[in-house]
């Protein structure tokens, strides 16, 4: 038998209604951080990156996927970082220098080594990559960089988490644990 | 071409914009924080055992509430509300939407034992039709003979219309059938079957990924001039222009 709380449904509704409210008031505040986004000055893009498109094949995806190899947008825009800045701990990621999780001076996490090893690479390269997602606009043939968000500012465009968030364990999470789609069975 | 309104004001040099973006940074940061905060209060919301033993209609014949937790250890069960009434010839557009964001999904948060599954009052056989017309993966189960959508509050009979119905946990007037949300089911190593959270209307805003990204971009949703929300929306396969410049030319 469950060791959880259980309750009649109307005890049960209560709770709910009461965390409604506290719901409620998050999505005013997500709709007033996409307000404030929109507020946000755009810095004018005066490089030229040339970018080379392919389809990917392997996972089924048909969203436009280009490689930015050769130019220096990935550094540009904080997702890349060189050896030399990995070693001087001159990292700048998510808007801060040093002190991440995965630079060269701290301690690897266990998981940052697990994703290395799953994208057949060492540490120290797979540590020079990391996620981000950029906004860019296109006025009058210009191109402007309006918006960048790295780290747990992508939590939200995680789909799955979102769902998990509700589910009675939530993320119930002490490591890595996904793969890549078609690679579930072959753990 | 679209009007933006640009004002020259807007153009900054990289240094003042990393100062907007930063201070952003902090509000976003305590987003997240809240955010997990509320994800803590679901976890402890008690929960209510589930009595009636509800019988679906899925691919492969019959199925019960307990059948679609497919006996992973965790046993929980997440149905999304697809508004899809039995006369009705197409699954509802907003719900399509949501689904297009789900449809991946599936496979990884089954490995922290959750199951998703979509459940309508339409007839299998139209589920099945246009899950294959759309080119979706996920189960979808029709609960047209049993009371599941009205226990849940998300379906209303024609008698409940000619008044207010329940509906996100207020009343209210509504002309239409079905309506969408979120429930989540918990079966113990007993086979008691809890019903642990539901959520509608805004509640699953935060659930479609592509709301969460035009959330990021300059225009955001954009949706403030048009008749409704979500007047642009069309199924994916529908798109006047698979390009999406059609908007643009037409200005």
């Amino acid at each position: 038998m469950t060791k959880h709380m259980t309750g009649t449904r109307e005890e049960w509704l209560a709770a709910r209604i009461e965390l409604l409210e506290a719901e409620k008031e998050l999505t005013r505040r997500s709709d007033e951080l996409a307000r404030r986004r929109q507020e946000l000055p755009w810095v004018r893009v005066d490089k030229e990156y040339r970018c080379r498109g392919r389809r990917s094949r392997r996972m089924g995806w048909t969203f436009p996927w280009a490689s930015s190899f050769g130019s220096d947008f990935n550094f540009d825009f904080n997702v890349s970082f060189t050896e030399e800045q990995q070693r001087e701990g001159g990292i700048e990621y998510n808007y801060e220098r040093g002190g991440h999780a995965m630079d060269a001076a701290a301690e690897i996490p266990q998981p940052v080594i697990q994703n290395a090893v799953m994208t057949g690479t060492d540490v120290a390269t797979y540590t020079r990559e990391r996620p981000g997602m950029s906004a860019f606009v296109l006025e009058d043939g210009i191109v402007y960089h309006t918006y960048s968000t790295y780290a747990r500012g992508l939590d939200g465009l995680w789909g799955m988490y979102q769902w998990l968030d509700r589910a009675p364990r939530g993320r119930n999470e002490t490591g890595v644990w996904w793969s890549r789609h078609d690679e579930y069975n072959k753990r | 071409m679209v009007k933006t309104g640009l004002d020259t004001d807007k153009i900054v040099s990289q240094d003042e914009w990393l100062e907007a973006r930063k201070h952003l940074l902090t509000q976003e940061k305590e987003f997240t924080r809240l955010r997990d905060r509320l994800g803590q209060q679901r976890r402890e919301l008690p929960w209510v055992k589930v009595e009636k033993n509800y019988v679906f209609e899925g691919p492969r014949g019959k199925e019960t509430l307990a059948d679609l937790f497919e006996g992973r250890s965790q046993l929980v069960l997440v149905v999304y509300h697809f508004m899809f009434a039995p006369d009705w010839e197409e699954g509802c557009r907003s719900c399509s939407f949501w689904a297009d964001g789900f449809n991946a999904i599936g496979v990884h948060v089954n490995h922290r034992d959750v199951t998703m599954v979509a459940v309508s009052r339409a007839p299998i056989e139209k589920l099945e039709a246009f899950k294959r017309r759309m080119g979706w993966n996920f189960k979808w189960l029709s609960s047209g003979n049993n009371d599941f959508n009205y226990d849940y509050q998300v379906s209303f009979t024609p008698e409940a219309l000619e008044n207010e119905v329940e509906y996100n946990y207020a009343k209210q007037k509504t002309d239409t059938s079905d309506l969408p949300g979120v429930s989540v089911f918990y079966q113990d190593s007993e086979g008691n079957i809890f019903h642990t959270y539901s959520a509608y209307s805004r509640g699953i805003d935060i659930l479609n990924p592509a709301y969460n990204y035009l959330d990021l971009v300059p225009k955001g949703r954009d949706e403030a001039e048009l008749e409704w929300p979500m007047a642009w929306l069309r199924y994916h396969d529908r798109y006047e222009d698979k390009s999406g410049n059609t908007r643009r030319e037409a200005r």
